[in-house]
């Protein structure tokens, strides 16, 4: 079964989010901040990783950084309200594979998720 | 006249003045309650982080002097940077530092020197250099380096380099939370009429975690110092400002964190150098600018927690931030004492700088009255024990009720303090208060008002010896 | 001590007995107080208990019914009869729809809405607008455009112009949100002029929550209100309706400051042709005020030489202006250096 991530700071969102996922088949681990996402991050490993960019205690950037840097391989989606470009631009410029933004489509998310966990298994093609 | 007769009369006096004080604190209890209900009413709903990106913001300028900082100036500015908000200029004000200040700024955010042209809209020191950042990243951090003058001096060079007309005046080592500057500049822009300024409650930052230049969880301070400086706080915050501002009667913006208009301040002279006051004065002259040039106004206060300062946690330290602040007052008031009592100036006139007459600056120097002829009946009369324990009780349970109500706000509003102990922890500390913590307040005061007295000569060489609050040194 | 009392009330002084009258008073005060306090808390403790459990039944409630779909109406008739009894059960229950509408779109949406009707919390919210509370009054209308319960419109309309300026907001957004064009026909029935920060929050409405036809915003160019002249002068240029220049003109010798500086500002941004001249010609008769306003656009309608020339048109005495122009001449210039480089 993959495993998915998510970070996000709204118990709500995130437990929709976790539903959502698990039926898809899915098994989804939540963290509700960024320190707390990067210590689940040193103990396993992700095929995928959803975030917001606000978050408390490490942002959204530094943490897709840390991802970045650490599991090289492993897709990130951002889920985000961000309107600042600049941000957005960063999360670009540092690789993340999707942007979502909030207000979002839960069928949408869960086709986003499966092509990004699907084109990250395919081998690199150099 | 025997001895009786002079305790009768001197009683009776001490009895009224005991009354109007009491209905003066009734009074703003009830107001008070008011503000704070229909705050909590407004923010029952309602979400506002949308607007923070919008454009149309106006741009403010953060206004930070920093004196002898050296240990903590960067991090405090990299806190400061972190502001969010679309459009603000940070501007650190260097008093002259004789320490590494300036060079740790330079060498941390890679300052290069820029040419200034500026015109002394308020007469200040001499500016020796204003410095900007190659690294676009901080392209919104100004450092200004200029003659040591005082808190008030930075503040005006300032206020006459500083590109916007907003101008958000800061201590620089305050921990503000991220929508600070949002939720302070709200008041300009959501009113029909001019605002000249806009301010917020100052809370205790001891012992509460801090990171990254945030409040990430308060805690109640381990020393009585400082909790009883959380009661005190909690008074005037919640109990003073909040009646004031419904009674639109504010004479003062902590010094710590408020929000003026630049050019207001500029009409009105700026800071006045010439006292340890200078956030009350300035207030209290802005405010009497508009009213003799009868333009309508308003000044906003805004009761969220936004910004959290250090206490001092030593006595004698505390004894010199008290001294100060008595001085500031009887300052100020002598200053405007053309106000009191003055119909013309409506609430000002009749209703605020006389509690500030009698309530702020009396207080103190009658209670210190009250306590000799105590002394002095002890000794030289046979009253009966009775009579001193009478007055004394009903003397403490007001000041406990005070507090009480104070702390009852508190919990009914905002609730920093989440845990249960942290609440029987600061009944506790209201109990003991006034016995322990209140009379070396007064003493302070008493003190401020002598060296007031004897140090009028020789103010100037009193006030320049920098702006440091020397109690935030760790 | 109770001998004491005795041997006060009956020999005493008067002053002693009102003394000893206002500290029993005083203590009593401040029990109810410290009672009121303790109880506060143990009250919040309760009720943040009740609401946890009442938030993790709606959210799983809802995550089932939204992604689930094995439920059958009348489970959702039975949540509601067990979860959703009190005013304050049905508070909550708003709150929680409230955040999956915020987050979600498309057909999940609807679905909330829907769900909001099966547990008939319209009514709720209905009550509440014509409650007469004017905080109940601005949530209700805060739940309804988040919603886009249209039904309330005129209800809704009737508390355009309120004595509380939060329950006016509340309603202008909702009309703007729920039109599907004219968003801003409450513009002609308001007598209370719009701040600066509500200007900006219709702004963002029209932008984020409006999807119909942009209106021509000329209509309120003489509206009785100045503030909305000068907000529709905003929107004209924000929206570059270049269609509108020649209304807006007449403006540049109106009477009022205000209007006549906000017409500088937003013909400067719609790039109208004669303005500069109209600079050139006016300058030095123009207030401080007006003054700054054309340095500050100067840059943006003609070349530097333009600008550079009125540097010597600012009077002397006229600080606040100079020191406004040296730093556009200033940041001109760094711009221009690098550049070159």
């Amino acid at each position: 079964m993959e495993k998915i991530l998510i970070i996000e700071d709204n118990p709500m969102v995130s437990k929709s989010l976790e539903f959502k996922l698990s039926r898809d088949g899915y098994e989804v681990f939540i963290a509700e901040d960024g320190r707390v996402a990067k210590e689940i991050l040193e103990k396993q490993k992700f095929d995928l990783i959803l975030t917001d960019l606000m978050l408390p205690f490490v942002t959204g950037i530094q943490l897709i950084e840390h991802v970045k840097a650490v599991y090289p391989g492993t897709p990130i989606i951002v889920l985000s309200t961000s309107k600042q470009e600049d941000i957005i631009m960063d999360a670009f410029n540092l690789g993340v594979e999707d942007f979502i933004t909030k207000p979002f489509s839960p069928n949408e998310l869960s086709v986003r998720v499966k092509r990004s966990i699907k084109s990250a298994s395919l081998p690199e093609i150099k | 006249m025997n001895i009786y007769q002079i305790a009768e009369i001197a009683s009776w006096l001490f009895l009224f003045y005991g009354i109007i004080i009491s209905l003066g604190y009734s009074f703003a209890a009830i107001f008070s309650f008011l503000e704070i209900r229909d705050y909590k009413r407004k923010h029952n709903f309602q979400a506002e982080f949308t607007l923070l990106q919008s454009s149309s913001l106006p741009s403010i300028s953060v206004l930070a002097p920093a004196y002898n900082e050296e240990a903590n100036v960067v991090e405090n500015v990299r806190s400061l940077l972190t502001l969010n908000y679309p459009s603000c200029e940070i501007v650190i004000l260097n008093d002259g530092s004789k320490d590494g200040t300036l060079q740790q700024l330079i060498e941390t955010f890679d300052l290069e020197e820029k040419d200034f042209k500026y015109y002394q809209f308020i007469p200040t020191q001499k500016v020796r250099a204003v410095y900007r950042s190659r690294n676009k990243a901080y392209k919104n951090l100004k450092i200004i380096d200029k003659e040591n003058g005082g808190k008030a001096d930075a503040l005006n060079t300032g206020i006459n380099l500083c590109d916007h007309e907003i101008t958000c005046c800061i201590d620089v080592d305050c921990i503000l939370e991220s929508d600070a500057l949002m939720k302070l500049v709200k008041p300009f822009l959501n009113n029909t009429k001019k605002v000249i300024a806009s301010g917020g409650i100052i809370r205790v930052a001891n012992s509460c975690i801090i990171e990254d230049g945030r409040i990430i969880d308060v805690k109640l301070p381990d020393t009585f110092l400082a909790r009883a400086q959380i009661i005190e706080y909690f008074r005037a915050f919640l109990m003073g400002r909040m009646a004031w501002s419904r009674l639109d009667g504010l004479l003062l913006i902590s010094g710590a964190f408020g929000m003026f208009d630049k050019e207001t301040v500029i009409k009105a002279g700026g800071y006045n150098t010439d006292t340890v006051g200078e956030d009350m004065e300035l207030l209290v002259r802005m405010r009497r600018k508009m009213r003799e040039e009868k333009i309508s106004y308003n000044v906003g206060f805004v009761p969220d927690p936004l910004c959290w300062t250090e206490v001092p946690q030593k006595w004698h330290i505390l004894h010199r931030q008290r001294n100060r602040w008595t001085r500031g007052t009887a300052e100020t008031l002598w200053i405007h004492r053309k106000m009191l009592f003055n119909p013309k100036y409506k609430v000002l006139g009749m209703l605020s700088t006389p509690y500030w007459f009698f309530f702020e600056w009396l207080a103190p120097l009658i209670e210190f009255l009250g306590i000799l002829y105590v002394i002095y009946l002890f000794i030289f009369s046979d009253l009966n024990p009775v009579v001193y324990l009478i007055f004394f009780a009903v003397v403490y349970s007001f000041a406990i009720l005070f507090s009480i109500t104070a702390l009852f706000f508190e919990e009914f509003s905002f609730q920093q303090y989440k845990k249960p102990k942290y609440i029987i922890k600061l009944i506790g500390t209201i109990l003991i208060e006034p016995l322990v913590y209140h009379p070396f307040i007064m003493w302070a005061s008493v003190k401020g008002n002598w060296d007031l007295y004897k140090g009028k000569k020789n103010w100037g060489t009193m006030q320049r010896t920098g702006l440091g609050n020397p109690q935030k040194k760790k | 001590m109770e001998e004491f009392i005795e041997h006060i009330i009956q020999n005493g002084e008067l002053i002693l007995k009102i003394n000893l009258i206002f500290t029993m008073v005083f203590f009593l005060i401040t029990l109810f107080f410290i009672s009121s306090i303790l109880f506060l808390r143990y009250q919040k403790i309760l009720k943040e208990k009740k609401l946890k459990k009442l938030n993790e039944a709606l959210s799983n409630f809802i995550n089932i019914y939204l992604f689930d779909e094995s439920l059958s109406p009348n489970d959702i008739k039975t949540f509601q009869s067990q979860n959703l009894k009190s005013a304050f059960e049905q508070k909550i229950a708003i709150k929680t729809l409230l955040v999956f509408e915020e987050n979600f779109k498309g057909s999940t949406n609807t679905m909330i809405c829907d769900l909001f009707f099966m547990w008939e919390l319209d009514k709720l919210t209905e009550r509440d607008l014509k409650s007469g509370i004017w905080y109940k009054i601005a949530r209700a209308i805060y739940v309804s455009s988040e919603l886009r319960l249209i039904d309330f419109k005129e209800l809704v309309q009737s508390h355009l112009n309120s004595e509380r300026e939060e329950v006016r907001q509340q309603a202008i957004f909702y009309l703007i949100t729920i039109s599907e064009e004219k968003p801003l026909e409450f513009l002609d029935l308001i007598k209370t002029p719009i701040t600066l920060w509500e200007q900006i929050y219709i702004e963002e409405c029209l932008k984020t929550k409006y999807s119909g036809p942009i209106p021509d915003f000329s209509i309120w160019l003489h509206h009785t209100l100045t503030s909305v002249q000068l907000f529709s002068m905003k929107m004209i240029s924000e929206y570059n309706q270049y269609e509108n220049i020649d209304k807006m003109v007449p403006f540049l010798l109106s009477e009022k400051e205000e209007l006549k500086n906000a017409a500088i500002e937003y013909l400067a941004q719609l790039e109208y042709s004669e303005l500069l001249d109209y600079c050139k010609e006016t300058f030095n008769s123009q207030t401080p005020n007006t003054k700054k306003v054309i340095i500050k656009i100067l840059q943006r309608i003609g070349n530097t030489d333009d600008f550079l020339k009125f540097e010597n048109r600012i009077p002397a005495h006229d600080w606040m202006n100079l020191q406004v122009f040296n730093n556009l001449k200033s940041n001109f210039i760094e711009e221009s250096n690098s550049v070159t480089v």
